[in-house]
């Protein structure tokens, strides 16, 4: 297991390596991507140019401009090029925010597919199960932001039963970092059991028919049980496996539509807003932030995996 | 007791499907008393697996349509609540299934497996149990119980796992043991140790026996008596001994003379029965055998039925048009299929 983990990690730093060399080269190459001129404002004199081209480094070798932005953002000292602000304390701002959207997001997307799931498998072909099949794929088609926008429009704007946007933290209020939360969360979670429902209703259905199934049946076991404790212990897998990366990707800053549309202030609005000014020291320092996340908990979904499935061995 | 342990009689189960109703099992018929072990016997996909299924009430679906009568201990099975079924399974019926390995949960520990079988049906605490499940482990001769409570499936040898089947099917000391090919996946030597315990269960506990195979070697081992099974349908049922000395049915001849034999002077090649078995459904009217049978004349356009054998006990009965004399002849000029009786042979 050591040896596991161990390995895990060497691989995730050339993940983290690669990731890193990808998205700092994008931005070199896509057009309007000199930031000195941006830097130095509009209208500013080719001497000042000079001066900031000099001053930022940005006339020095791809490699070393590299390197220099690596050894700043190890050392914590990475600032952005638009208003000159420390890039990894705004990072450190933006986690409340996204780490509340994430958790509470999948503990609702998680249990409201486990419950759907359980219910459409026991009603193959029922109607109840085609109408949540219609249901799922609506809610997997609908755009995020339009789910959003349309929420915010009916429940905020039109009946003030949720805030209009904007994070308040846990610290300062509970019941208003709820009250802020909530539409977000449902909003991102719509998507998400969509597609867990079905998944696990399929993986129940392939589980159902395996001969242990059978086996606990002739055992004269209820059905609560052989369900409980022998169907969706398997079925699970998948789910489980799907939650790590999609987990992975809202805390690492993925969701960016929900949080600009909200309004929370989180890493994936800090992310979006700098994307827009081309601001390539916080892109740099989210998109790894994100792939250590990615990377952690496909390690973590994986060890999982192991624990539940005696048959696999982790290889070191 | 009064009436035997399980009766059932024109067992009907069919499988809906796209193309129409499959006819799995067509008239099956038969009795199992106490202490006694019954094999059925025929070719894949002859509808023994169904009827072992059928019996424990394991092949209810909406598209499955089962008729007939299956009775245990003289109460009727087949429209029984699933609640009455639960607490039959188990206690009162056990089933050994085919696959072993893949018959055992994966991912538990195979003690807990046997365990939650005794939890379920009595008020044992967990001490209790354990000390159940050790002990049926113990007897069915797995090494060192104490330490495969804790063993997965996959750490097992397919042997070892059937025993663990096994010790889980008697864990609740069931009256009617039904075992499906379940010594299909093992090894010759572990075969023989497996019948042998099946049969001492019978001998020494009074336990009723169901075994399904398709190997007459088996049958002949273990067996009280013995269904024959063609298509969904019993062709000839008796004891061991008229089946493998005095067999009724072309069908039956056809099974015996494929075996090979120490007995006899050895032959260029085994004889096979032309022909493979009709997909299950599809067959017309008249015998189900007639297309593969080398005896059969006109009347066998007409199905028929399952009729006792003339002079012979109250349980033997065959499914074929032709007298026992012509059947005789029949089986005398088809060369040495059947065994003559012991004092006969030369």
């Amino acid at each position: 297991m050591a040896r596991y983990i161990a390995r895990r990690l060497v691989s995730s730093l050339v993940v983290l390596f690669l990731v890193s060399v990808f998205t700092f080269l994008i931005f070199q190459v896509i057009p309007n991507g000199n930031p000195a001129l941006r830097i130095a404002g509009r209208g500013a004199s080719p001497a000042t140019l000079v001066a900031v081209v000099k001053e930022w480094g940005f006339n020095q070798p791809l490699y070393v401009q590299y390197a220099d932005m690596m050894k700043k953002i190890f050392t914590g000292s990475v600032v952005s090029y638009s208003g000159n602000i420390n890039v990894l304390g705004q990072l450190r701002a933006g986690l409340p925010a996204t780490v509340s959207l994430a958790v509470g997001a999948s503990v609702i997307w998680l249990s409201g597919a486990i419950v759907i799931g359980v219910i459409s498998s026991r009603r193959i072909g029922g109607t109840v199960d085609r109408l949540m099949g219609v249901l799922a794929s609506v809610s997997i088609s609908v755009p995020v932001y339009v789910i959003g926008a349309v929420a915010l429009y009916f429940l905020a704007y039109k009946v003030s039963i949720f805030p209009n946007g904007g994070y308040v933290p846990i610290s300062q209020s509970f019941f208003g970092w709820l009250d802020h939360m909530i539409l977000p969360w449902l909003c991102l979670s719509v998507g998400f059991i969509g597609l867990y429902s079905r998944v696990l209703r399929s993986s129940i259905i392939e589980t159902e028919g395996e001969d242990f199934v059978r086996t606990a049946k002739a055992k004269g076991l209820t059905k609560r049980r052989i369900l409980v404790h022998h169907v969706l212990r398997t079925s699970m897998i998948p789910i489980i496996s799907l939650w790590g990366l999609d987990f992975a990707g809202v805390i690492g800053g993925g969701a960016i539509l929900i949080e600009t549309l909200f309004n929370l202030q989180g890493v994936g609005q800090y992310a979006a807003e700098s994307i827009g000014l081309l601001d390539i020291p916080p892109i740099m320092v989210i998109v790894m932030y994100g792939t250590f996340f990615v990377v952690l908990l496909t390690t973590a979904v994986d060890i999982l995996h192991a624990f539940a499935e005696p048959r696999v061995r982790l290889q070191a | 007791m009064t009436g035997p342990l399980l009766e059932v009689e024109g067992l009907r189960v069919g499988f809906s499907t796209d193309r129409g109703v499959v006819q799995a099992v067509d008239d099956v018929g038969f009795e199992l008393d106490e202490g006694e072990l019954v094999c059925i016997v025929g070719e894949s996909g002859c509808g023994k697996s169904v009827t072992a299924l059928t019996i424990m009430g394991l092949t209810r679906s909406p598209t499955t349509r089962i008729g007939g009568s299956v009775r245990y201990e003289g109460s009727e099975l087949l429209d029984a609540p699933e609640s009455q079924l639960r607490a039959l399974r188990g206690p009162g019926i056990a089933i050994v299934f085919q696959e072993p390995v893949t018959s055992l949960n994966p991912v538990q520990r195979v003690g807990p497996q046997i365990a939650e079988q005794i939890r379920a049906h009595t008020t044992l605490d967990k001490a209790e149990t354990r000390q159940r499940v050790i002990e049926s482990m113990r007897r069915l001769g797995i090494p060192q119980p104490e330490q495969r409570w804790y063993a997965y499936p996959h750490e097992l040898s397919g042997g070892m796992c059937q025993r663990v089947m096994i010790a889980m099917a008697m864990s609740c000391s069931p009256r009617l043991l039904i075992a499906d090919e379940c010594t299909t996946a093992l090894d010759v030597t572990i075969q023989a140790q497996i019948l042998l315990q099946l049969r001492s269960l019978c001998d020494d506990h009074g336990i009723g026996v169901l075994l399904i195979t398709h190997d007459l070697g088996v049958v002949a081992e273990v067996a009280d008596r013995v269904v024959v099974l063609y298509n969904g349908r019993v062709v000839e049922q008796g004891t061991v001994r008229s089946i493998f000395e005095d067999p009724q049915h072309p069908y039956t001849w056809g099974l015996l003379g494929s075996m090979p034999r120490l007995d006899r002077p050895r032959r260029e090649q085994l004889l096979t029965i032309p022909g493979a078995p009709p997909e299950p459904g599809t067959a017309g009217g008249g015998c189900s055998f007639l297309v593969r049978c080398p005896h059969a004349f006109d009347r066998c356009l007409e199905e028929p039925p399952l009729a006792p054998v003339p002079g012979a006990s109250d349980r033997e009965s065959a499914r074929c048009w032709l007298t026992p004399d012509q059947r005789r002849h029949l089986r005398m000029a088809g060369g040495d299929i059947g065994l003559a009786p012991a004092g006969d042979v030369g």
